[in-house]
């Protein structure tokens, strides 16, 4: 097939991809600080936020959400979090967060 | 292809500031802790303000997310030529819990899964030498890319139209690979997992495709991308690269491969990642499909990379207008052009194919008269006589975006 270029086949090519990755050895990487936080509210969802949210992924998430994002949104994405990835959030945490993310992300703001 | 010309003015201001201070650390003396820096770039969206920042193995890119990491690939890198380089290249994770450390050497992939008669391991050596390398010339384009240009927004990553990439990757043919399993005739899907894992134990990041596709000579497991090791955060040390197929399927850090007789229906694949099942993959915004699919093949796109719009042309003098190409496997076959908002169309000139997977790059010219204000439009075909539509489609979840952009500019 034209589009794939096929190496010469053949032990010359092997080694000759052997020698030239073989110096791979391993990666150790740093990641930076997150670029953002998440917005100061005098809503109670704000400080559960911080200890919910921002335990898994950084604030961008949400600031970056369209200015439209509706409620339903806001509580679809929770509730995921919660059933998908098992995040330790209590049921009873769940509207008080959602109505601090949809007040200063969301369509309430 | 890897050496970079810094022609973005907004880079050189970042490269001078040092923004991103290259510290030794770890093996590879890859480790990166970059200095709190304020460089900021505006998308041409509501709320598309994003930090630049610089990762490990990466030159300042465009911040989606700090953690996990999600980069895009700042747009006048498409411009430099046809092969993205790694440092430019974007990246993408689901999940917080990514692997920092990799020893490349004692990776292993598993093989196992319910419709295979011999499970075994192998090792990145045992997958450098005692297979035959293959390579192809592939985008890897997001699903979401260009997601917040929908309209009406749709929630999601909001990527610009950055999130995709075109690279030369090696590596072996994953039919070379599970050959050796004994696949028994039950084997119905082949499952793909990685070593991000999510922080709480939930909704890790498993793909799977049908047997068939798996099997058909052109997936591949990659051990080097553009002629070096993958960087860590697209993958090290070997990733999926499934051609033509959206970057959902392409694993990174692939560790486990399962064969096995149902279809797998994880998170990732259902509800994530499905698409409308219907011929355009599209609905009326604000209804709901009636039927999902998962995703798929890419669409075709073409991008104007020289001018952006509201770009100023030199009038009374050609003015040549490059950018790039590509679908999902067939191969770009003619890109038209025009510079008036889409009434009379030309061709454009073709560049040379890389391979049917690649960005191909395509020009024309044009002669600006003073005062006057052009909107530049270009639409793809490819060889199964697949184009773009002259409006854009809609579909809940944002992805597939493949509209005929336009890119105003005018003549001083």
């Amino acid at each position: 097939m034209k589009s794939r270029l096929l190496l010469a086949a053949g032990c010359a090519a092997v080694a000759c991809v052997c020698a030239g990755v073989a110096a791979a050895g391993s990666k150790s990487v740093t990641m930076p600080a997150d670029g953002v936080q998440l917005k100061p509210s005098a809503l109670p969802g704000y400080a559960k936020a911080q200890a919910q949210c921002v335990a898994c992924h950084s604030a961008e998430y949400m600031l970056y959400q369209p200015p439209n994002a509706p409620r339903p949104y806001w509580d679809a994405m929770v509730k995921r979090m919660k059933t998908v990835f098992k995040a330790p959030i209590e049921d009873a945490d769940i509207p008080v967060i959602v109505d601090y993310l949809v007040k200063t992300y969301g369509n309430e703001q | 292809m890897n050496t970079h010309r810094p022609t973005d003015p907004q880079r050189r201001r970042l490269l001078a500031a040092g923004a991103g201070l290259a510290v030794g650390a770890g093996l590879g003396g890859f480790g990166r802790a970059a200095l709190a820096q304020t460089t900021t770039m505006e998308h041409a969206f509501v709320n598309g303000r994003r930090n630049i920042a610089v990762y490990p193995e990466k030159r300042p890119l465009i911040v989606l997310s700090s953690r996990p990491p999600q980069l895009e690939t700042p747009w006048e890198v498409f411009n430099e030529g046809l092969i993205t380089p790694n440092d430019a290249f974007y990246v993408r994770y689901h999940n917080a819990g990514i692997p920092t450390a990799i020893d490349g050497d004692k990776h292993v992939i598993r093989i196992g899964g319910n419709a295979v008669g011999k499970p075994f391991e192998i090792t990145m050596n045992e997958l450098r030498s005692q297979f035959k390398p293959i390579e192809v010339v592939a985008v890897n384009q997001c699903s979401g890319n260009s997601r917040a240009l929908f309209s009406p927004r749709v929630t999601g990553g909001q990527w610009g139209n950055g999130a995709m990439g075109n690279a030369r990757w090696m590596g072996v043919a994953l039919k070379d690979v599970l050959a050796r399993a004994e696949l028994k005739g039950a084997a119905r899907q082949v499952t793909f997992n990685g070593l991000d894992d999510g922080l709480f134990g939930g909704g890790d990041f498993v793909k799977a495709l049908d047997i068939q596709h798996a099997m058909d000579g052109e997936v591949m497991l990659a051990y080097q991308m553009n002629g070096t090791d993958i960087p860590l955060l697209n993958g090290y040390p070997v990733k999926l690269i499934v051609p033509g197929y959206y970057a959902t399927y392409w694993v990174k850090h692939l560790s486990e491969i399962e064969v096995i007789d149902t279809v797998y229906d994880g998170f990732w694949m259902r509800p994530a990642y499905r698409i409308p099942d219907n011929d355009c993959a599209c609905i009326e915004p604000g209804t709901t499909p009636a039927a999902t699919r998962p995703i798929g093949r890419m669409n075709v796109r073409s991008f104007i990379t020289s001018l952006s719009d509201g770009a100023r042309v030199a009038a009374g003098r050609e003015s040549v207008v490059r950018g790039i190409a590509f679908d999902g496997g067939q191969g770009v076959r003619e890109v038209a052009y025009s510079i008036d908002g889409g009434q009379a169309w030309r061709a454009a000139r073709l560049g040379p194919e890389l391979g049917r997977y690649s960005f191909r790059e395509f020009g024309f010219s044009f002669t600006p008269e003073l005062g006057n204000r052009y909107d530049l439009r270009v639409r793809a075909w490819n060889r199964s006589g697949q184009s773009q539509p002259m409006e854009a489609l809609w579909q809940p979840p944002g992805y597939m975006r493949n509209v005929v952009e336009s890119v105003k500019v005018t003549a001083a």
